[in-house]
């Protein structure tokens, strides 16, 4: 299946990578020494962990929720991945022309720059879960498996979205494959015990029981590449968009105040990627909930696991509010005006989009199960920071249609989001320790954030000019 | 094996009709332009024929194989109107990609040398595609496409961007892949361009086909001096000059 694209994409993606850097050098000395000290991070947060949970690890949802959680997480970025597929037209429409089958076309937009990201996540989540696995006194393979298992996640996210592109595209026999495959899942899962986890649930027996890891690292294995290969089938087969019946216009606003703001919201919720992105964060974390209610988990469990997951499919509207603003570059820049007020406005716009959706999981986990008001109030603050991640990303990285460069703006969160979260961890608790109110520390965290992507969006797109 | 074979073409996007019952053929060693207004319907015709979208009903045949087939799909090359996409490779590299996907051989690469001389983009070979103009990027679409040698060629906007020494390279081009038995199909708002380059035009208003023939049949057919009178009979608004004339006055 080689093909002279799979070298032209990724040459095309190195050369816009050192580009970046070469643009940004101390943000890409930063992501590069992130990329380096993830791993050995990685195993420090693995091994606490693993003396956490070695009294507890009996239990069948501890044991499940190891590998659960995160892989909720991956399927949910898979998700994220799927819809943000660009099609073969973001090749350019001579190379989309070309007589080169669906699934070439489809490896080439989405598998090299995949490729690349695994490059940087795979050495942390192995480094995280085989110094787990050691920590919890099990075989370091059966971190392997965990690590493979959570990566099998991510297709799986993508054949769940394609589903329902295909069921909202009308395409029935596509839907009807993917409701089979996941019935299938559920019932292979419940034969190995665990229906949720599907073919993935060895490695969690394994972990539980210290059986012998191989059996696991193969299902994992497995799992990966047969759920990779029906995400490229189900993707080369996508069905078309169908056009809207009837046009229809608003009349946005009246008056020249709040004109920006419900521009942006405007051209932000029509993006059928970001649509899509916050539906299913919605989705995937009423599904984390419920999986967490199900198991009965303590409070506030099912709150932080609903919220968490969600954030992670309803950030794409902040990852993509710079390329948005860019593609409309030539109005605002020509435009007289304070550029300040327009990233100002798509900050605070952003911020409005990304928090939607965690509000609507984080009221429903409140009905199920309870939460604290500490809890509340951190994954607020975590929401906003990752808002304010999120857009700096879409900065360094520009969230566009081209091939790649939406999986560019993720890897660019990735990277930013453990830096920050690095820089958030030595220097709150310091604070706090010199007689900062926790209130107050939380508050200084997000006004420096939002101060930090204001200012990053303004340049941003001020930079479009040159 | 005809070219281009197209009939009773329709495609619709959603209410608004693209393409209604299109019927076209162009012959080995024709060129074919498709003239008409915005939005009626040129860029799908040609998007459908090179299997870049489809449509609703008709048939089109590329060299005898189903529009959208792999068989159909090397059998034409696209040069498109607005030539973004892998814009990090270089002008060669663009070039060398397109033979490759469609197997172009060592005679391609002779051919691409000839027209990046012609089109005075020897220089801007190791140039990446993302720092050309527009029209420099257009004029190495046409060097990719045009020395591939297929059957059809299909190129959208012919002289949209490119400057009037290019324009005169291309219409060269074209003659000279018409002489070798290659199909083109060109749309284009230049009239003179296509009064010029083309053998036969087909005059397409809101996806229907109001006339066809040669420039000189159009213009005899439709008792105008110029070929943009007659289109502008053809697509039933001969007096616009006029009234719009008349309309500006109030200004």
């Amino acid at each position: 299946m080689s093909s002279p694209l799979y070298s032209a994409v990724a040459r095309c993606q190195l050369r816009r990578l050192l580009a970046t850097a070469a643009a940004s050098p101390l943000a890409a000395l930063a992501a590069a020494a992130v990329a380096v000290a993830a791993p050995l991070a990685c195993i420090r947060v693995g091994a606490a962990l693993g003396t956490e949970l070695r009294g507890s690890l009996g239990a069948h949802a501890v044991s499940g929720a190891i590998l659960a959680g995160p892989a909720l997480a991956a399927a949910v970025a898979g998700m994220a991945l799927a819809v943000s597929l660009p099609d073969r037209s973001a090749l350019g429409a001579q190379i989309a022309a070309a007589p080169s089958s669906q699934h070439v076309a489809v490896v080439a937009v989405c598998l090299v720059p995949v490729g690349g990201g695994l490059v940087l996540v795979a050495p942390s989540l192995l480094a995280f879960t085989v110094s787990l696995a050691t920590a919890l006194e099990r075989d370091a393979a059966a971190g392997v498996a965990l690590a493979l298992g959570i990566l099998a996640a991510v297709p799986a996210g993508g054949i769940l979205a394609e589903g329902v592109l295909a069921a909202s595209r009308s395409a029935r026999r596509q839907a009807a494959l993917v409701v089979t495959g996941t019935l299938a899942w559920a019932v292979l899962g419940r034969m190995l015990g665990a229906a949720t986890l599907g073919p993935l649930a060895p490695a969690t027996t394994t972990l539980r029981d210290g059986g012998p890891p191989w059996p696991a690292c193969a299902a994992s294995c497995g799992s990966l590449f047969v759920l990779a290969a029906c995400w490229i089938l189900l993707a080369a087969r996508r069905p078309e968009r169908r056009p809207a019946t009837r046009g229809t216009s608003t009349k946005l606003v009246r008056g020249r105040r709040g004109v920006l703001p419900v521009t942006f919201v405007a051209l932000l919720v029509r993006r059928a990627d970001v649509q899509l992105a916050s539906a299913g964060a919605v989705a995937f974390g009423l599904g984390g909930v419920a999986l967490a209610a199900v198991a009965k988990a303590p409070a506030p469990a099912p709150f932080l696991l609903g919220t968490s997951t969600g954030l992670l499919g309803a950030v794409v509207a902040s990852l993509a509010v710079c390329g948005v603003i860019r593609g409309g570059g030539w109005l605002w820049l020509s435009a007289p005006g304070d550029t300040a007020r327009i990233a100002r406005a798509a900050v605070a716009v952003a911020l409005a989009l990304t928090s939607l959706p965690v509000v609507a999981i984080g009221a429903a986990a409140i009905v199920v199960s309870s939460a604290s008001w500490g809890a509340i109030g951190m994954v607020a603050v975590v929401v906003w920071l990752a808002t304010d991640v999120a857009v700096v990303a879409g900065v360094v990285a520009p969230w566009r249609g081209g091939a790649g460069e939406q999986l560019s703006t993720f890897a660019a969160f990735g990277a930013i989001a453990m830096a920050t979260s690095l820089a958030v961890g030595v220097v709150a608790p310091r604070l706090v320790a010199v007689g900062a109110p926790d209130a107050v520390v939380a508050v200084g965290l997000c006004c420096a954030g939002a101060a930090g992507a204001t200012l990053a969006l303004r340049r941003g797109f001020e930079g479009a000019r040159s | 094996m005809t070219p281009l074979l197209a009939g009773g073409v329709c495609k619709r996007y959603g209410t608004i009709v693209a393409l209604a019952e299109v019927g076209l053929r162009v012959d080995a060693g024709r060129i074919v332009g498709l003239v008409g207004p915005n939005g009626s319907g040129k860029t799908t015709l040609l998007g459908a024929a090179s299997g870049l979208c489809s449509f609703d009903s008709g048939t089109i045949e590329v060299a005898g194989h189903a529009a959208g087939s792999q068989a159909a799909r090397a059998a034409a090359v696209l040069v498109p109107d607005d030539p973004v996409g892998l814009d990090e490779l270089t002008v060669e590299e663009h070039v060398a990609l397109v033979h490759a996907l469609w197997h172009a051989g060592d005679a391609a690469a002779a051919r691409a040398e000839a027209l990046l001389a012609a089109f005075g983009l020897a220089s801007r070979r190791r140039q990446r595609l993302g720092t050309l103009s527009r029209g420099l990027r257009r004029q190495a679409s046409l060097v990719a496409a045009l020395s591939v040698s297929t059957p059809l060629v299909l190129v959208d906007e012919a002289t949209a961007t490119l400057d009037p020494e290019a324009v005169v390279v291309l219409g060269e081009a074209l003659a000279s892949l018409a002489s070798r038995d290659c199909g083109v199909l060109l749309a284009t708002q230049d009239l003179h361009f296509a009064e010029a380059a083309c053998d036969e035009l087909v005059l397409l208003d809101r996806g229907v086909v109001v006339d066809r023939g040669e420039p000189v049949e159009l213009r005899a057919r439709h008792g105008a001096a110029t070929l943009e009178d007659a289109f502008l009979s053809a697509v039933g608004i001969a007096g616009l000059r006029e009234r719009v004339r008349g309309e500006l006055a109030a200004l």
